[in-house]
């Protein structure tokens, strides 16, 4: 399913991934230059006292020329990052949808519910500035928005998410691996899966396992079955909120996600924690993969990442890492000890207790459950 | 017959009110414009150098060859060398407010110092 891109599409990309890079990179670090030299000492000297929270922080540091030069270039490169994807589907959106049409259902299957209502923390705006958003279905078998998230999430990464976007999921299975060796789960299912590239992992990882994958964007669904099936995977998509599913009780040995919870909202969080209990069988695990909450993070950090609050259309992203997680464990129907959080840090090193109370360690966090 | 306008959508406005970052929403304005401009000229300098490394290779630069133009490991990286020196050329200015961060000496304000010259 991958575009044949021009010679101009593929340059207009790679410029916006170093341009990318150098604002992450050359721009980022140079706010916290600005901040650690400038502005923390000042506001010290003028209250007597360090900066106590990331509130206080962004007051100060969007009035810094450069700082407002930092966001306003790093929006104008989301904004052409997702152009560049887009643009290059011009004289080739037909040609895939068209091969999406004929895609047979040889080996997973797709079921589109087209009366199925779009929650507002979906469609309220256009979530890390894509246009047209996860749920825009623009023609009959519309495949855009699958298209665009699919190469842009790539760039969004930096390629971090390697060449099938598949790091996460590959991260969770590496997990299960380890952890749970034996555990053979004969159903699967990955909410909010998108175009299904973390949900591929578990088909390689657990080949005898039914893999299923639910999402609300109709056009993201589409192109996720053609591309799964052209990779020889078998995936089951469907269109469902993960809130309330159509899924019977007790009907999965596995339930996962990848980090969807921070683009959801402060009710939909716990019924869909409620949703993957309601599904799971006895002794069944879940694992729902997301960034860290702020508590993990230094203030500057806090700040830089709230940021993105603001500038990129994520809504719910700094209250959700603000949450008291356990909580909402509880909250959601898991009695004490059934479920924890667990760092899993990015290089495959495993956890220890010294590591898990560091600030600052990037990794995926996990919310883990056994049933 | 596509029924997906892909330009319209490419240029489309998020959904989402837009923040500004500076107090005159017209430095936004030409700032967005400017990274815009700065992508396109990168592009046009990524054609002609295809077109040099065609006729280096003896290559006959038609439309048809640069279109088919993959360029190889080497040719990738000095291109994205190209494109971190380029991005550092254009955005000069704000590399230099971050030296004069990082180095207060870099900092003497002229008239001050016209001041002090007068006296010394
Ligand atoms: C950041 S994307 C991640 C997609 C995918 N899991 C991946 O790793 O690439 C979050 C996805 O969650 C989906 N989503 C959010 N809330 C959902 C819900 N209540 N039910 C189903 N999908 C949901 C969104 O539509 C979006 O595709």
């Amino acid at each position: 399913m991958t575009p044949d891109w021009s010679h101009d599409d593929k340059s207009r990309q790679a410029f916006q991934r170093s341009l990318r890079e150098c604002v992450i990179r050359d721009l980022s670090n140079g706010s916290r230059l600005v901040f650690e030299n400038q502005v923390s000492p000042k506001f010290e000297k003028e209250n007597g006292r360090p900066f106590q929270n990331r509130q206080e922080i962004k007051a100060e540091m969007r009035k810094e020329p450069f700082y407002q030069a930092h966001l306003s270039i790093q929006r104008a490169a989301q904004e052409l990052m997702w152009a560049s994807v887009t643009y290059s589907l011009d004289r080739q959106i037909d040609g895939m949808m068209a091969k999406a049409k004929q895609s047979s259902d040889t080996l997973g299957s797709l079921t589109i519910n087209p009366d199925m209502p779009i929650p507002k923390y979906i469609d309220s705006l256009d979530i890390h500035c894509m246009p047209g958003g996860y749920t825009t279905d623009l023609c009959d078998g519309d495949i855009s928005a699958g298209a665009i998230y699919d190469k842009g999430s790539y760039m969004y990464g930096s390629g971090r998410g390697g060449p099938y976007g598949d790091r996460s999921g590959q991260s969770i299975v590496n997990y299960l691996k380890r952890e749970h060796p034996d555990f053979a789960p004969k159903r699967i299912l990955d909410m909010g899966c998108a175009t299904g590239n973390n949900t591929v992992p578990f088909c390689d990882a657990y080949p005898d396992a039914d893999v299923h994958g639910i999402e609300l964007g109709a056009a993201l669904l589409r192109y996720g079955h053609a591309r799964t099936e052209s990779l020889g995977k078998a995936i089951h998509f469907s269109q469902q909120n993960a809130e309330q599913t159509n899924f019977e009780d007790e009907s999965f040995d596995l339930i996962v996600s990848c980090i969807i919870f921070h683009e959801t909202s402060r009710k939909a969080l716990p019924r869909i924690i409620a949703e993957t209990r309601r599904l799971l069988k006895p002794g069944g695990l879940m694992v729902h993969l997301e960034a860290g909450q702020f508590e993990n993070f230094d203030l500057w950090r806090q700040t830089v990442f709230d940021a993105e609050t603001y500038n990129n259309n994520e809504p719910f992203w700094s209250t959700y890492r603000d949450m008291d997680l356990e909580a909402v464990i509880a909250e959601a129907g898991w009695s004490d000890g059934t479920a924890h959080l667990h760092l899993e840090p990015f290089g495959h090193a495993p956890v220890t207790s010294s590591n898990k109370s560091q600030k600052n360690m990037l990794g995926f966090w996990f919310m883990v459950g056994q049933k | 017959m596509t029924e997906i306008d892909v330009n319209k959508l490419a240029n489309a406005k998020a959904k989402g009110k837009r923040p500004y970052f500076f107090d005159d929403p017209a430095v936004e304005r030409v700032l967005s414009i400017t990274m815009a401009v700065a992508t396109e000229l990168a592009v046009t300098r990524e054609r002609l150098d295809t077109v040099e490394r065609l006729l280096e290779a003896g290559e006959p630069v038609t439309k048809a060859n640069i279109d088919a133009y993959r360029p190889d490991d080497d040719a990738s990286k000095d291109r994205q060398q190209w494109h971190a020196d380029y991005i550092s050329r254009i955005l000069r200015i704000v590399h230099q407010e971050l030296e004069a961060v990082e180095n207060e000496s870099l900092n003497e304000d002229p008239e001050k110092l016209a001041d002090d010259f007068a006296a010394a």
